[in-house]
């Protein structure tokens, strides 16, 4: 096996675990879900992290295909950094499942980086070697390192306290 | 109708994630009846979300006026007590009025009503009209924007 067949291998191997722990990865309802990151986001106003938010944000809707997605059009950081986001989520018998999240962080000037990306994919890639499904694009790059999943009230928490604060600072 | 401020559950609970020792909450709130329902889902919601406790909801129907202190006293475990005046009751009014040091000690109380029932309580209960928090009118929450499918 070539080295190049091993990573994809090991690439597969990856996708088919994240499959398997979005599988279980069971979420609040998508109105609920609304309501935590909104306390979340107004926590961060109050603790003076991020410029006033919309009470609207984010914003739920049905999409096409039954599934529900819940949109930050915008939050504003103190710093000036800017966080959209969009999160979409499938009811399945069991409860709710993770089904795409797109989270970019648009950093100020006169940070070296000017954008994070965190995206999770609705279906695996043909080569997840590529693009794996969970991936994070740093600055203009095409480059998709893989990301772990996890709820998106973690990688808003990420987002907020780890990336955005440093990144490129 | 005299202008109230107008807020959501979701305004009115961040209020509450700042309590006061010294002014304990006690809000009236004005809905329009059809909305009543829908209000009191958010607030349970928001409640739950904001400040991890539950809403402790009653009905003027559930409170016995001469017996409030037992509806209050089961009020000790953090709790917010939502009590509905779903009908004019001019008693159980009287009652909360007469015990208004009991209804202030028990935790944020949130009083929900319509415009009518709310002008004739603040009339008939001048004690409870001097200790409220604030005099809001509320709407429901609105969690769908305009669907894309």
């Amino acid at each position: 096996m070539s080295t190049e067949d091993e990573l994809l291998r090991l690439a597969r191997e990856r996708e088919a675990k994240i499959d398997g722990s979005l599988g279980e990865m069971l979420l609040e309802p998508p109105d609920r879900l609304r309501r935590q990151l909104r306390a979340y986001l107004s926590r961060q106003v109050d603790r003076g992290r991020m410029k006033r938010t919309d009470e609207k944000i984010p914003q739920l809707a049905a999409v096409q295909g039954g599934l529900h997605e819940l949109a930050c059009p915008e939050a504003e950081f103190s710093s000036g950094a800017r966080l959209t986001f969009d999160i979409q989520l499938e009811e399945k018998q069991r409860g709710w499942l993770l089904k795409r999240f797109r989270f970019h962080v648009r950093l100020p000037q006169p940070r070296s980086i000017d954008m994070v990306r965190i995206h999770l994919n609705p279906e695996t890639w043909h080569d997840p070697l590529a693009v794996p499904r969970c991936h994070m694009h740093i600055g203009g790059s095409q480059a998709h390192v893989p990301f772990p999943v996890m709820d998106p009230r973690l990688i808003l928490h990420l987002v907020c306290e780890h990336i955005e604060p440093y990144v490129g600072a | 109708m005299i202008d109230f401020s107008t807020t959501t559950a979701f305004g009115l609970v961040r209020r509450l994630a700042v309590p006061s020792q010294d002014s304990p909450a006690v809000y009236l709130l004005i809905s329009e009846a059809a909305a009543i329902d829908a209000v009191q889902v958010d607030l349970g919601a928001e409640i739950q979300v904001q400040l991890g406790i539950e809403l402790r909801s009653l009905a003027v129907s559930e409170l016995d006026p001469d017996r409030l202190e037992d509806a209050f006293a089961s009020a000790r475990v953090p709790a917010v007590l939502l009590i509905t005046l779903d009908d004019w009751t001019p008693k159980l009014i009287e009652s909360l009025d007469r015990n208004i040091v009991l209804v202030a000690n028990s935790g944020p109380v949130l009083l929900l009503a319509t415009f009518e029932l709310v002008k004739r309580a603040l009339r008939a209960a001048p004690n409870l009209r001097n200790r409220l928090t604030d005099v809001l009118a509320i709407r429901p929450d609105e969690a769908f924007s305009d669907a894309r499918a």
